[in-house]
């Protein structure tokens, strides 16, 4: 896997002692018995502590037609997640934040969520991406009998997993299915954005699930 | 009406056997109390906030230890009590304590209102009759709150239930206003542009809805900005520490 600090001007050091390893960021001081590893994984720019939604926000909305399907890219933000291993077990003991973060209110302010903002621009073919971020395909699906514009598409991250090939990070292949106009279905389909890309052993466990419901527009 | 005779005492005293079966039943009470309330905390924890299951634990450990002292007593055949004579001074009792611990029992039962209709948690910060603190224990009776001093108040669940108060952690999101006046020479746009510049550089404030700054008033002294912002409820403090600064 790519070294994906390469980049980034990192302030963190991982020390190893005889019988333990030190971890240091600033103040921050973790130690780890010998036997357990550090490793850098690759975490989707977000806090959970704060909110555990990811918004998507295009530049330009994007218009489907009745009927139809679009199929588009977005390049989604990437942090260093910072995790101790035993082999096949991974805890994220910290986060090296390279966005800085946004956040913002989808729905109304009694009933809505809190997502993590992220504006970017779509893409019709695969563009280039950095190691800093996942190329992601978006599918929109419009099944409702009006033409449908999507300005923003919401989903659960915590369902969402990160995969790699060729030195590159890939996310999950997110379906919008538009049922009418103001509702939609958001979900990962655990499947990665390109063919033969392998996930991160740190999202293995996140499964199938988390689907969204856009009940106040898309 | 209770009358022990010396013969009385003396067969009781040498039913020993009777004793020990009496301290059977309340050592199987409490036993079978205890695993009860393991038990319930250990099937609802994932569902019922623990200081529910708390409370429900408790409730039920002393009704079923109340039910061993019953069976105790009936094992014990104490001449001149009998169960039901028990009972009636039982019921007896509880008019008498009712009519006295009126307020307590009013404590109880909005405790058990406040577990019910949830208004808030414990963890969240609010707001009675200017008593401001973080809810650390929600009891039977009272609930306790530590305030931003670090020190902790007791309130009746009799006064919370039936009077205004203010939840902090519940909301979603949060708006902050904040005034200041700038002197009449100062270029009011540059102003609101250096604004939205920081509140966009700031991850506390909510992109959407998009944060207004607007010309509220001209006084005397100056150009009175109103800055409104909106932030998450759980970024609320960071976002009002930082105004202040």
């Amino acid at each position: 896997m790519k070294q994906i600090t390469n980049d980034v001007e990192l302030s963190y050091s991982i020390i190893k002692e005889k019988d333990h390893i030190i971890y240091q960021k600033g103040e921050k001081k973790i130690e780890i018995p010998s036997n357990f590893i550090i490793k850098e994984f690759p975490v989707l720019s977000s806090n959970e502590a704060i909110t555990e939604y990811f918004g998507i926000v295009f530049e330009q909305p994007i218009y489907v037609g009745e009927e139809q399907e679009v199929k588009l890219y977005v390049k989604l933000p990437l942090d260093i997640g910072i995790y101790v291993s035993d082999g096949s077990n991974y805890k994220l003991i910290d986060v090296i934040e390279i966005y800085t973060k946004k956040y913002a209110l989808y729905g109304t302010i009694g009933e809505g969520v809190i997502y993590r903002y992220w504006k970017t621009n779509a893409y019709l073919e695969r563009p280039i991406h950095s190691a800093n971020e996942a190329l992601t395909l978006i599918e929109i699906i419009n099944k409702a009998g009006s033409i449908g514009s999507v300005s923003k598409i919401i989903f659960n991250s915590k369902f969402f997993s990160l995969y790699f090939k060729d030195e590159k990070f890939y996310g999950e292949i997110i379906r919008v299915t538009r049922l009418q106009k103001g509702l939609a279905l958001v979900r990962p389909i655990n499947k990665p954005t390109i063919e033969g890309a392998e996930i991160i052993p740190t999202t293995v466990s996140k499964g199938i699930g988390g689907q969204f419901e856009m009940r106040f527009g898309t | 009406m209770i009358s022990i005779t010396l013969s009385d005492f003396w067969n009781y005293i040498i039913q020993y056997e009777v004793i020990v079966e009496a301290v059977i039943a309340i050592v199987i009470t409490v036993f079978i109390a205890k695993y009860l309330t393991v038990l319930i905390r250990r099937r609802l924890h994932e569902k019922v906030p623990l200081h529910i299951i708390s409370n429900i634990n408790k409730l039920i450990y002393y009704i079923i230890i109340l039910i061993g002292i019953a069976i105790a007593v009936r094992l014990l055949n104490i001449p001149g009590v009998t169960l039901t004579e028990l009972l009636v001074a039982g019921g007896f009792t509880a008019i008498v304590i009712g009519l006295a611990a009126q307020q307590t029992l009013s404590n109880f039962f909005a405790g058990v209102l406040l577990m019910t209709e949830r208004p808030f948690k414990i963890g969240d910060f609010i707001n009675y009759n200017d008593n401001i603190g973080m809810v650390v224990d929600i009891g039977l009776l009272s609930t306790k709150i530590q305030s931003w001093e670090g020190y902790y108040i007791r309130i009746p669940n009799s006064s919370l239930f039936s009077s205004p108060l203010i939840n902090y952690s519940n909301s979603i999101v949060r708006l902050v206003r904040v005034q200041f006046v700038i002197p009449y020479e100062t270029d009011v746009n540059k102003v609101i542009e250096a604004l939205i510049k920081e509140f966009d550089a700031q991850w506390y404030v909510l992109a959407e809805p998009a944060p207004t700054i607007f010309v509220a008033q001209f006084g005397e002294n100056g150009i009175l900005i109103e800055a409104r912002a909106w932030t998450a409820g759980k970024t609320w403090f960071d976002y009002t520490q930082t105004c202040l600064k």
